[in-house]
């Protein structure tokens, strides 16, 4: 792994967007709105779920119209996260906080791939209703703690002393 | 760091400088961990103002939750919003308070708090009154209003940010 990293650190782009004035500042604002698209689109749901919000919307309807912005910016903000982490891999490589957003971020796609293919088959049964099976608001909040812990740890790393 | 120049005139110049130094500023930077802390709930706040502000918007400009009236999606997602915002309002000015001074050199810092009380003002009255709408306004009003909504926020979002790089 040091030595992909030490690869990663020498090819053009990653000194790129290291010597640029510009293009880190730049992608590390997107990258916060693409985060912020994904997290703050996902709580809706994650509201919805937990019968907290929007209770007398249809849960797949609210899933249907929301998700394709949730995985928009997902695209985005992994895009530009990829660019960032690229441009400071040996920093990354002795990070603390770096490894467990990559495993807040794998929760949160897991536990949304659990909910999918496991309780939301069944959605037809209690569409219209405003108080969910208790899986359904397992995984909300689930999802709510694993974006937390994303955001949080994102931020940590920026204040490491490395 | 010391106000220089032109800057050092600036009415507010000694009343930053002395909010760096109150008990509450030096809290602020007492410890390596509580200002990533305050950021962390600023940030979480800030994504639930963001995501709840923006499916309204884009229910207002007709890109999103189109199958119910744009009203019920602005009057249940809006105590979410306005929740986000107490995070934002109750964490930021504990942090402006951990580098007041080095914030008053800073033009992008001015420029995001002007956007802000814009901003504000603008959802507290014209977005405000959608929810309360009776009859659905027409298209090309609602269109504008979540236009608008949309570049005040946005706009204020992406200074906050380049404000740190400055």
């Amino acid at each position: 792994m040091l030595n992909f990293c030490q690869w990663a650190y020498q090819t053009p782009l990653s000194v790129s967007i290291r010597e640029s004035i510009w293009i880190y500042p730049i992608l590390n604002v997107l990258h916060c709105v693409g985060i912020l698209l994904v997290a703050g689109t996902i709580v809706v749901v994650d509201l919805r779920l937990l019968g907290l919000g929007l209770r007398r919307c249809r849960v797949s309807s609210v899933v249907r119209q929301v998700l394709p912005w949730t995985l928009s910016g997902f695209a985005f903000m992994a895009l530009t996260g990829s660019l960032l982490a690229w441009s400071e891999p040996l920093r990354l490589y002795k990070s603390v906080f770096f490894p467990w957003k990559l495993v807040f971020l794998a929760a949160a796609g897991l536990n949304a791939l659990c909910f999918h293919l496991g309780v939301y088959r069944s959605v037809g049964a209690w569409d219209a209703q405003s108080r969910t099976p208790l899986r359904a608001r397992l995984a909300g909040a689930a999802s709510i703690l694993c974006w937390i812990c994303v955001i949080s740890a994102g931020r940590a790393i920026g204040y490491e002393t490395l | 760091m010391k106000p220089h120049g032109l800057a050092h005139d600036f009415p507010f110049c000694a009343f930053f400088e002395w909010i760096e130094r109150t008990p509450i500023g030096d809290f602020m930077r007492s410890s390596r961990i509580v200002f990533p802390i305050f950021e962390s709930i600023h940030l979480i706040g800030l994504a639930l103002f963001v995501g709840t502000l923006l499916l309204t918007d884009l229910g207002l400009l007709g890109l999103a939750m189109r199958r119910q009236p744009v009203q019920q999606v602005a009057a249940a997602l809006s105590p979410w919003t306005w929740r986000g915002f107490a995070l934002l309002m109750l964490t930021g000015p504990f942090m402006f308070t951990a580098q007041a001074a080095k914030w008053h050199d800073n033009p992008v810092f001015w420029i995001k708090m002007l956007l802000l009380i814009i901003a504000t003002i603008f959802q507290l009255s014209v977005r405000r009154a959608i929810a309360c709408e009776a009859p659905p306004l027409p298209q090309s009003k609602a269109k504008l209003i979540g236009a608008a909504s949309l570049i005040l926020w946005l706009s204020t979002g992406v200074l906050s940010k380049m404000m740190e790089f400055v």
